[in-house]
């Protein structure tokens, strides 16, 4: 069955969200199919462009805003390979238990931002970012690699992790900028 | 002026000049590549002369830029490239208009 399996992924991505971090025992790698997978890598960057697109028009701050075109340009190139491979492969990206607890979080951190502007809004789409894509690093790592069949669509995950680690590392180094938020 | 050589050959002082002066030619310009591969330049730092070309490739899934002062590839998407004539200005560090991680460095001799 995929419900024990799917729990430590689910978690994983969680962290991302309001959801508290929990430890957790080690475990196998978990057994999404190709096509979870492959759903689970187009909603990541799918998910990343629309909190990009978002912070666009938010924020005042340039490097944010410069910030925020790199994600969208990087996670829409990735999920034009992703999409012609899947395709190539004769993939269908099947919906599953981590594509949505990432849109879930998603749109809870949407609703966080929703009513902030200024530093305080810039402050939270960073520290959103940061936590998202350690928590994506993580589910390449523990997740998505281990568990995927099929070579190319590993060898795509293996790809775009530099990709991710150095979005991690901006978000990281524009959030310190930010400072703290006075309250 | 007449100059012999230890051969017996006899050279004309300007054809001695012409042969001494091919002997210190500058060398011809050198095309080098820098490779963008896991959002990194690589080799990171290039030592080149002036005059020489530079050709960033892209290997990446994500695009990319080579920015400096003095000259900027534009984005290269993947499997893109793009080149420049190094000018001695061009010396120092250069980066990805879009990951300001990604640090190259040009040694212009």
């Amino acid at each position: 069955m995929h419900r024990r399996s799917l729990s430590l992924a689910v978690l994983l991505v969680a962290g991302a969200t309001a959801l508290p971090a929990q430890q957790q025992p080690a475990q196998q790698p978990p057994d999404l199919t190709d096509p979870e997978v492959a759903h689970v890598a187009v909603t990541a960057n799918t998910i990343d462009v629309e909190a990009a697109r978002f912070a666009q028009g938010r924020t005042t701050n340039a490097q944010v805003r410069q910030f925020a075109r790199t994600m969208i340009t990087d996670h829409t190139a990735v999920n034009q390979q992703a999409a012609a491979l899947a395709q190539r492969l004769g993939v269908t990206p099947a919906d599953n238990a981590v594509s949505r607890s990432l849109q879930s979080g998603a749109a809870e951190a949407h609703r966080a931002q929703q009513n902030l502007r200024g530093d305080a809004f810039d402050r939270a789409y960073m520290d959103r970012e940061v936590a998202y894509h350690q928590a994506v690093l993580d589910a390449i790592d523990h997740v998505l690699v281990p568990t995927t069949e099929n070579a190319d669509l590993k060898q795509l995950l293996q790809d775009v992790r530099p990709a991710i680690a150095a979005h991690l590392a901006h978000a990281q180094q524009l959030r310190a900028s930010l400072g703290n938020a006075t309250r | 002026m007449t100059v012999i050589l230890r051969s017996g050959r006899r050279l004309l002082a300007p054809a001695l000049l012409a042969l001494l002066a091919g002997c210190h030619r500058a060398p011809a310009p050198r095309t080098r590549t820098v490779d963008i591969t896991g959002l990194a330049f690589r080799p990171e730092t290039l030592r080149v002369g002036a005059g020489d070309t530079v050709v960033w490739v892209n290997h990446d899934l994500v695009p990319h830029t080579a920015t400096a002062p003095g000259f900027d590839t534009g984005s290269l998407a993947r499997d893109g490239s793009a080149r420049h004539v190094v000018t001695p200005s061009d010396a120092g560090g250069y980066q990805c208009a879009f990951h300001p991680t990604m640090r190259g460095v040009l040694l212009v001799e």
